[in-house]
C-alpha cells in the first residue's frame, strides 16, 4: 500500500529524526512509503495568527501536493486536525473539492497503523518505563487512548505509567512564539507532573510538544528522555 | 499590549501563586469531576442548560419586559442602566437621597465590571465585601483574581498575616479561626448596614424570580437585614421560565464549586410585607446593559452572552494557571476573560480601565481546547478565540514577520534555504540567532531552536525501506480495516451541545425516573452536604441543642410556637413585626418548617413571607427544619413549581449548613449562616 507522508515543518527543520521514524514505521508495517518534496507548512501558525488569508494559500498548496495521495501519514495530530477540520472554511471552488475527499484519507501515524493497517500491537522491545503525554489536538475519547495504549502494549519491557491528568503542554504553536516566558513556565508544571512517578521516557505524538517537553527536561537536567511515539516504535523492532 | 505580556512574564516566575493557583483548581476541577459523575445523564444537562440560555438569548428584549413588569407589579423599583456610569448613577444617588452610608455588599462580578464599590466608596459609604474570598481581597485593596474564588491566589499564611495586620487578629494558619474571627466582625456590619447589595445568577421573566447563588450566607444576609437592597446584574441573566432557571442551576454549581447544589439558592420577587420584622422594605433592580446588546449582534461573541460564570474555563486554562488572574488587568479572566473583555465595552469601561490592546489579549492562550470542552452551556470558547485573533488588528512589527514566513513556507527551495542559512547561524553564533530571532518575532525563546544541518526532506534521499521485521506485515496485503471507517469529526465533542439529544422534557424526566425512591435519595443527600437528621421528636431534638446553655433564646416559626410550649428556654417569635433585632440576633437555635425536600440534590425549600421565617433560617448558629416525609419531590424542577404556586416574596433552597473554602480551598463548615441545620421528621 501507498503512503504519501505528509512531514510538518517543525518536523522537517527541527526534528528529522521523527520523520525517518515515521517511514520506518511505515515501512515496518508493510508500506510504500513516499515523500512529494514540494510541501512546506499546513498553514496552522497562520490560522492560529489570525491571518486567515495566508492560511489559506498555504492550504490550497497542501491540496494540490496531496490531491493524487492514497493514504497521507503525519507525525502530528495538530497538522492532521488542522487539514481535516479548518480547511473547509478556507477553501473554495476545486481545491475545495479536492480537499473533500482528501481529508478522508489524512492520517496521524498511529492512527493509520491501528485504524486503517489493522495492527493491534506493535511488536519488538523497549526497555522502559515510559508516561504518555496527551496533547491537544489528540482525540480526547477513552476509545483512543485504550488504542493507542494497546499498540504501545505490544512492545516488549515497555512499561506505561498510569495516564497523568489532562493538560496542556504551554507550547500552543504562536503562544510558544509570543508569550515564551509564560508558555516555559506551563512547560516546567507539565514536565513536574509527568516525571512524578520517575518514568525513563515521556511519549508524545506532537512535535511541538515534543520540541516543548526537551526545552523543559534539558532545562531540568532531569535526565527524562523525550521521544516522538514514532521514534519508540521505530527503536522497538530495530 | 506589553503591558499584558510583561505582567504575565512576571507573574510566571511568581512561583507562590502558580502553585496557589494550580492546586486551588485542582481541586476544584477534582470535585467537578465528581458532581458531574452523579448525574444520570451529564451530556442532557449540558444541552438543557445550553438551550436554556439561548432561549433567554433568543427572546431577550420581551423578557426583560416581562419581568421588569412583573417585578414592579411587587414593588420592586427596576432600572435600566445603558452602560456603567448609568448603572453607578443610579446607586450613587440611591444612597445620596437616603442618606444610607453603610453598604454590605455581596460578589457581584458586574458589579466589579462596573467599579460600583470604589464608586460608593468615593460617594462617602462605607462599603464592606462581604464574601469571604472578596472580604480579604478588599483588605489587600486588590480585585479579585478569579469570578468564583477571588483569593485564590493567597495561601493562609498570607491571609493569616494579611488578618495579624489589618483586623489585629492573634497570627494563625488556620482558616477555621480566620473565618470565625471574620464571621464575628462581619455579623457587626450585617446588623448595622443600612444598603444591602447583592449580583444576580439568573432572573426569571416568567415567575419574576431574582436567583443569588451563594454558600456563606452573606448573599442572604445582605438581602435580609438592611432597609434597602439593590441587586445588581446584567441584562443577559434573563431566563424564560423557572424550568429554564433548574436547568441552569443543574449545572451551575457542579461546575463552578464542584457541588451538587451550593447552600443557599435565593429567590427573590418582591420586598417584605409590611409586617414582617426582617427583610428588605424597598428593593431595587439594576440591569447594566454595558455593551450587552452589542454584544448579541456580534457575529463571533454573541453566544458568551450565554456564560452563567461558572469559572470552569478558568480553572483548567492552561494560562492563567500559570499566571493567576491579576496579570490580565481585566475583571474577567482566563478564556471567559479573553473574550468578553473583548465583546463587553469594545476596550474601555471594564471597572473603569482601559486596556490599551485587547487585541494581544486573544494571545493568552494556548488554544489548548479545554475551555470548550468543560463549558457548561457549550460556548465555543477556543473557536471564538480564534477568529478573534483574526479580526483583531496586528502590531506591525508582528505582521511583518509573519508575512515573511509565509513567503518563506511558500516554496519548498526557498523554506529549505532559510533553514540553512538560520541553521548555520545558530550554530555559530547562538547570541545573535536568538537576537534575531526575537527581532523578527518569530519567537522571544531565550534559547530557540536551531535547524538541523541535515533536515527531513536531504535525509530522506539517502532513506531505505525498513527491512529485517517482516513480522509486522500483514500478508494478506491491505487489511479489512482499510475498507471501513472514516475520519472522525473532531469538532464533535463541542458542536454536539447545539442540537437537540434530549428535549427538556426528556431531561426533566430522566432525573425524575431516577428518583424511584425520592426519599431515601434525599435523606443520602442532604447527609453528603452535611445535613444532620434527628432521631426525636423536635421538642427532644431542642431539648438536646439547648442542654447546658445558659439561658437560651430559640427564634421559632409563628407555626411551630404551640409545639415547643414546653421548652425550658425562652422562645421568640420569628414572625412578631416587633420583634428587635438584638433579642433575635441572641438566638441560638432557629426552627422553622419548609416547603418541600428536594431528593435531587438534598436541598430544602423555604418559602420566606408573612408569618415568615427569615431569621430563623439564618441568624442563629443551628438551624432546625421540621418537616414531613411528604413533603419530598424528586426534582430541582418540580420544587421552583411549588415554590411558583406561592405568592410570597422570597424563598430559599438550602442545602446543607452555610460553608466557604475561600482560604486554600479548604472547607469550613458556618461561616455566615448556620454551622449547623438539623432535620427533624414530624
Amino acid at each position: 500500500m501507498k503512503t504519501h507522508l505528509f512531514i510538518p515543518c517543525l518536523v522537517d527543520q527541527f526534528l528529522p529524526e521523527v520523520g525517518l521514524a515515521t517511514a520506518d514505521c511505515l515501512s515496518a508495517a508493510g508500506c510504500e512509503v513516499a515523500y512529494p518534496s514540494k510541501q512546506t507548512c499546513c498553514g496552522q501558525m497562520f490560522l492560529n495568527s489570525g491571518m486567515p488569508g495566508d492560511a489559506a494559500g498555504l492550504a490550497r498548496a497542501f491540496v494540490r501536493r496531496f490531491a493524487d495521495a492514497t493514504w497521507v501519514v503525519a507525525p502530528s495530530w495538530s497538522c492532521v486536525d488542522m487539514v481535516r477540520t479548518r480547511y473547509g472554511e478556507l477553501l473554495e471552488g476545486r481545491e475545495l473539492e479536492q480537499w473533500e475527499s482528501l481529508r478522508e484519507r489524512v492520517f496521524e501515524l498511529t492512527e493509520f497503523l491501528s485504524l486503517k493497517l489493522g495492527l493491534d500491537a506493535w511488536q519488538g522491545s523497549f526497555r522502559a518505563r515510559a508516561i504518555l503525554h496527551w496533547s491537544c489536538h489528540m482525540p480526547r475519547d477513552g476509545n483512543e487512548q485504550d488504542r493507542l495504549e494497546g499498540l504501545l502494549g505490544g512492545v516488549d519491557g515497555l512499561e506505561l505509567l498510569p495516564r497523568p491528568p489532562f493538560e496542556c503542554c504551554g507550547f500552543g504553536g504562536v503562544f510558544w512564539n509570543l508569550w515564551s516566558e509564560v508558555s516555559a513556565s506551563i512547560g516546567r508544571r507539565r514536565l513536574d507532573v509527568l516525571t512524578r512517578d520517575g518514568p525513563d521516557a515521556i511519549l508524545l505524538a506532537e512535535p511541538g510538544c515534543l520540541m516543548q517537553m526537551q526545552a523543559a527536561a534539558s532545562e531540568s537536567k532531569s535526565g527524562v528522555r523525550v521521544l516522538h511515539v514514532a521514534q519508540l516504535l521505530a527503536e522497538a523492532i530495530r | 499590549m506589553k503591558g499584558l505580556r510583561k505582567r504575565a512574564a512576571k507573574a510566571s516566575r511568581d512561583q507562590v501563586l502558580s502553585r496557589a493557583v494550580v492546586k486551588a483548581c485542582d481541586h476544584t476541577l477534582r470535585k467537578r469531576s465528581e458532581a458531574l459523575a452523579k448525574l444520570d445523564e451529564p451530556q442532557a444537562a449540558r444541552t438543557a442548560a445550553s438551550k436554556a440560555r439561548s432561549r433567554g438569548l433568543d427572546r431577550m428584549d420581551d423578557l426583560l419586559t416581562t419581568l421588569q413588569a412583573r417585578l414592579e407589579k411587587k414593588g420592586v423599583r427596576v432600572f435600566r442602566a445603558a452602560d456603567r456610569e448609568h448603572a453607578i448613577d443610579y446607586v450613587v444617588g440611591l444612597v445620596r437621597d437616603q442618606g444610607l452610608s453603610t453598604v454590605v455588599k455581596a460578589k457581584s462580578m458586574t458589579g466589579e465590571e462596573a467599579g460600583l464599590s470604589r464608586a460608593l466608596e468615593d460617594a462617602g459609604c462605607r462599603v464592606v465585601e462581604t464574601d469571604l474570598g472578596e472580604y480579604i481581597v478588599q483588605l489587600r485593596d486588590e480585585p479579585p483574581s478569579h469570578i468564583i474564588a477571588p483569593a485564590i491566589h493567597l495561601s493562609r499564611r498570607q491571609v493569616g498575616e494579611l488578618f495579624a495586620e489589618r483586623l489585629g487578629m492573634t497570627p494563625t494558619e488556620d482558616p477555621a479561626s480566620m473565618c470565625d474571627f471574620a464571621r464575628k466582625r462581619l455579623r457587626r456590619d450585617f446588623l448595622s448596614a443600612d444598603l444591602g447589595i447583592v449580583g444576580v445568577n439568573l432572573a426569571v421573566a416568567g415567575t419574576g424570580d431574582l436567583i443569588t447563588v451563594t454558600n456563606e450566607g452573606n448573599g442572604r444576609l445582605c438581602q435580609t437585614m438592611p432597609r434597602v437592597l439593590v441587586a445588581f446584574t446584567g441584562i443577559e441573566k434573563v431566563v424564560e421560565d423557572a424550568e429554564d432557571a433548574a436547568a441552569v442551576l443543574r449545572v451551575l454549581s457542579k461546575n463552578g464549586t464542584g457541588q451538587v447544589a451550593t447552600s443557599y439558592v435565593s429567590l427573590l420577587r418582591g420586598p417584605a410585607g409590611p409586617t414582617e420584622p426582617f427583610g428588605p422594605k424597598e428593593i431595587h433592580l439594576v440591569l447594566m446593559d454595558n455593551g450587552r446588546s452589542r454584544l448579541r449582534d456580534d457575529p463571533i461573541l454573541r453566544d458568551m452572552l450565554k456564560c452563567i460564570r461558572c469559572g470552569a474555563c478558568i480553572n483548567c486554562c492552561p494560562v492563567y494557571r500559570s499566571i493567576g488572574g491579576h496579570a490580565y488587568g481585566t475583571t474577567y479572566v482566563g478564556p471567559m476573560g479573553i473574550t468578553l473583555t473583548n465583546g463587553l465595552a469594545g476596550g474601555e469601561g471594564l471597572g473603569g480601565e482601559r486596556l490599551r490592546d485587547l487585541g494581544e489579549l486573544t494571545y493568552a492562550c494556548t488554544l489548548c481546547g479545554e475551555c470548550g470542552r468543560v463549558c457548561p452551556v457549550g460556548i465555543d470558547l477556543p473557536d471564538m478565540i480564534l477568529k478573534l485573533r483574526a479580526r483583531a488588528p496586528k502590531p506591525p512589527g508582528r505582521n511583518l514577520g509573519m508575512k515573511a514566513g509565509r513567503v518563506i513556507l511558500g516554496g519548498s527551495r526557498r523554506f529549505s534555504a532559510t533553514g540553512r542559512i538560520a541553521g548555520t547561524l545558530g550554530r555559530i553564533a547562538p547570541h545573535l540567532y536568538a537576537k534575531l530571532a526575537r527581532m523578527s518575532g518569530w519567537t522571544r525563546s531565550a534559547a530557540p531552536p536551531v535547524p538541523s544541518d541535515t533536515p527531513f526532506r536531504r535525509q530522506f534521499r539517502k532513506w531505505k525501506p525498513f527491512v529485517g521485521h517482516d513480522a509486522l506485515v500483514r500478508p494478506a496485503g491491505i487489511p479489512a480495516a482499510l475498507e471501513k471507517g472514516n475520519p472522525r469529526d473532531e469538532t464533535a465533542d463541542i458542536s454536539s451541545v447545539g442540537p437537540a439529544v434530549l428535549s427538556r422534557t426528556d431531561a426533566t424526566t430522566a432525573f425524575a425516573e431516577k428518583a424511584a425512591q425520592p426519599f431515601d435519595a434525599f435523606i443520602s443527600n442532604f447527609r453528603d452536604v452535611r445535613g444532620e437528621v434527628a432521631s426525636g421528636t423536635l421538642t427532644e431534638t431542642l431539648d438536646n441543642l439547648i442542654q447546658g446553655l445558659d439561658h437560651p433564646t430559640v427564634l421559632a416559626s409563628e407555626e411551630l410556637l404551640t409545639q415547643l410550649a414546653d421548652l425550658d428556654c425562652r422562645v421568640l417569635n420569628a414572625a412578631d413585626p416587633e420583634l428587635p433585632l438584638d433579642r433575635a440576633s441572641q438566638a441560638v437555635v432557629g426552627v422553622t418548617g419548609c416547603l418541600a425536600l428536594v431528593a435531587e440534590t438534598g436541598s430544602i425549600l423555604l418559602e420566606h413571607g408573612p408569618g415568615s421565617e427569615r431569621a430563623a433560617s439564618l441568624l442563629p448558629d443551628t438551624h432546625v427544619i421540621a418537616a414531613r416525609a411528604d413533603q419530598v419531590v424528586a426534582t430541582m424542577e418540580q420544587a421552583l413549581a411549588i415554590r411558583n404556586r406561592r405568592d410570597s416574596p422570597a424563598a430559599t433552597l438550602i442545602t446543607g449548613p452555610s460553608r466557604t473554602a475561600d482560604i486554600e480551598k479548604t472547607l469550613i463548615i458556618g461561616m455566615h449562616g448556620p454551622r449547623r441545620l438539623v432535620l427533624v421528621l414530624l
